[in-house]
C-alpha cells in the first residue's frame, strides 16, 4: 500500500512539474517570429517583380491563409502577455500593420491593397511620383 | 582493579575532552540540490510545499537524517537502560556501567550534534528557496506594475478582443467565398475551444480547487511563502537553542567524566563518611552521655 501511494505521489508530482515546465521550455516569442516570417513572405510577393499577375495573386492567397491562422495564434498567446521585448511591444503598436489578413478584411481591402495602405502608398503618390537624386 | 584504573582514567580524559569539543562545522550541502524555484513558481500554492517536501524526502541528506535519528532512538534506550542498571549494581560493576553510561551520553551528544547540522542544512536550503520564491514573485509583481508591460498587456487585451470581432468575416471572405476548406489549426482550434471550457469547468468543481480558495483565511502566494519562511526561520533559532543545551550537557558529562576519573585514582569519597562519623563523635554530642 505504502509502495503504491509513494508511486502515486511520485506521479501526480511529476505530471505537476512537467505539465507547467514544458512552458518554460518553449520560445516565449515563436508564435511571434513565425507571423513576422510569413509577413515578410507576404511583402516578397508583393513586391516581386519577376511574377506574373497570375503567379503573385496565387502566391498571396497562399500567404493569407496561412497569415490567417499565424495572426490568430499570435494574438491568441498567453506567453505574450505583457512581454516588454521590443519585437512584441513592436508587434501590438500597430494592429493594422501586424494582422494584416485581419484587418484588410475589417477594412474591406484587399490585403496587398492594404499593405500599400499602411505603408503610405496609394496610386495617385506612385503616379505623381518623379525620378530623381534624393 | 588496579589495570582497570588507567584504562579507565585514559578513555574517560578523552572522553571529556572528546566531549567538550563540539563540532560545529558547517560544510557546504550538496546532499540536497532541491528543485528550482522557477518550477516551484509554476505551482498551485498548496502543492508548492508538498514538492518541496517530497523533493527532501528524495534526497541524500533525508536518508542520513533518518540514519542519525535511527542511532539517536538506539541510544535514547541504551541510556535508559544502563541508567536502570546502575541504581542495582555495587562496587566494579557500578563503575564499570557509570563508564558506560558516560560513553553512550558522549556518543548522543556527538550524534545530535551531526543531526543539528544535518537539519540546519536542511533549513538553509529551505529558506534559500522559500526567499528565491519571494523574489521572483515580488519581479512578478513589479513587472505587472510595470508602466510598459501594463500598456503592452492593455493592447494586448484591445487586439485580441479586435481579431476575435472580425473572425467569423474573416473565415466567410477568405475560406468560404473561395470555396476553400479551413485549415487545420482552424477546424481543431474550435473543436479544442469547447473542451478547453468543459476543462476549465471541471477544473473550478474539483474539491483541490475549491479548498485551495474556499478557505475563510485565503492566503496570497507571497504571505504563504513568508509563512513558511518564517517556520523554517523558527525551527532555525529553536536549533540554536538546543545547540547551547547541548552544550551544557556536554560540559556536564566532562564534569561526570572528571570526578569518575579522580574517584578511580584517588578512591571515593569514604573520607566523607569519616568526617561524618567524627564530626557525630564531637564533644558537642557526645555531652549527653557523660551526665549523670
Amino acid at each position: 500500500m505504502k509502495n503504491l501511494i509513494r508511486k502515486v505521489s511520485s506521479v501526480l508530482v511529476t505530471t505537476v512539474l512537467v505539465s507547467h515546465g514544458t512552458m518554460v521550455m518553449a520560445d516565449d516569442l515563436q508564435t511571434l517570429k513565425n507571423l513576422e516570417r510569413e509577413r515578410t513572405g507576404f511583402i516578397e510577393a508583393v513586391l516581386d517583380t519577376t511574377l506574373t499577375a497570375e503567379q503573385r495573386n496565387k502566391k498571396i492567397e497562399a500567404k493569407t491563409r496561412r497569415l490567417v491562422d499565424l495572426e490568430r495564434m499570435a494574438l491568441r498567446d498567453r506567453r505574450l502577455e505583457g512581454k516588454t521585448d521590443p519585437m512584441v511591444r513592436r508587434a501590438f503598436k500597430n494592429y493594422d500593420m501586424t494582422f494584416l489578413a485581419h484587418a484588410s478584411v475589417e477594412q474591406d481591402q484587399h490585403i496587398a491593397g492594404h499593405w500599400y495602405d499602411q505603408v503610405g502608398l496609394s496610386n495617385e503618390a506612385i503616379l505623381n511620383a518623379r525620378k530623381g537624386i534624393r | 582493579m588496579k589495570t582497570l584504573k588507567p584504562l579507565f582514567a585514559a578513555s574517560l580524559l578523552s572522553l571529556s575532552m572528546g566531549v567538550l569539543t563540539v563540532p560545529n562545522v558547517m560544510a557546504a550541502n550538496t546532499d540536497w540540490q532541491p528543485i528550482s524555484s522557477e518550477r516551484l513558481i509554476k505551482l498551485p500554492t498548496n502543492v508548492m510545499e508538498r514538492a518541496l517536501e517530497h523533493d527532501f524526502q528524495n534526497s541524500a541528506l533525508a536518508s542520513k537524517l533518518k540514519n542519525v535519528d535511527e542511532r539517536l532512538g538506539a541510544t535514547q534506550t541504551d541510556m535508559a537502560s544502563l541508567q536502570q542498571a546502575i541504581k542495582t549494581a555495587l562496587g566494579d560493576e557500578q563503575v564499570e556501567l557509570r563508564h558506560q553510561f558516560l560513553e553512550q551520553k558522549s556518543s548522543y551528544i556527538d550524534e545530535m550534534e551531526s543531526r543539528q547540522t544535518l537539519r540546519r542544512d536542511e533549513l538553509k536550503t529551505r529558506m534559500s528557496v522559500y526567499q528565491n520564491l519571494l523574489g521572483g514573485l515580488q519581479s512578478d509583481a513589479r513587472s505587472a506594475q510595470d508602466p510598459v508591460s501594463k500598456a503592452v498587456r492593455q493592447k494586448q487585451q484591445a487586439a485580441r478582443q479586435r481579431m476575435e470581432s472580425i473572425t467569423e468575416q474573416v473565415d466567410e471572405t477568405l475560406f468560404e467565398m473561395a470555396l476553400e476548406p479551413q485549415s487545420q489549426y482552424a477546424q481543431e482550434y474550435d473543436a479544442n475551444f469547447q473542451k478547453i471550457k468543459q476543462l476549465q469547468l471541471a477544473i473550478r468543481q474539483h474539491t483541490l480547487h475549491r479548498n485551495q480558495y474556499d478557505t475563510d483565511e485565503q492566503l496570497t502566494r507571497e504571505a504563504y511563502i513568508q509563512e513558511l519562511l518564517a517556520n523554517a526561520e523558527g525551527d532555525l533559532a529553536l536549533l540554536n537553542q538546543e545547540d547551547e543545551m547541548l552544550g551544557y550537557m556536554a560540559r556536564l558529562v566532562a564534569m561526570d567524566a572528571q570526578s569518575l576519573q579522580i574517584e578511580l585514582t584517588y578512591g571515593s569519597i569514604d573520607g566523607a563518611d569519616k568526617y561524618a562519623e567524627i564530626a557525630a563523635a564531637k564533644p558537642a554530642n557526645m555531652v549527653e552521655f557523660f551526665m549523670p
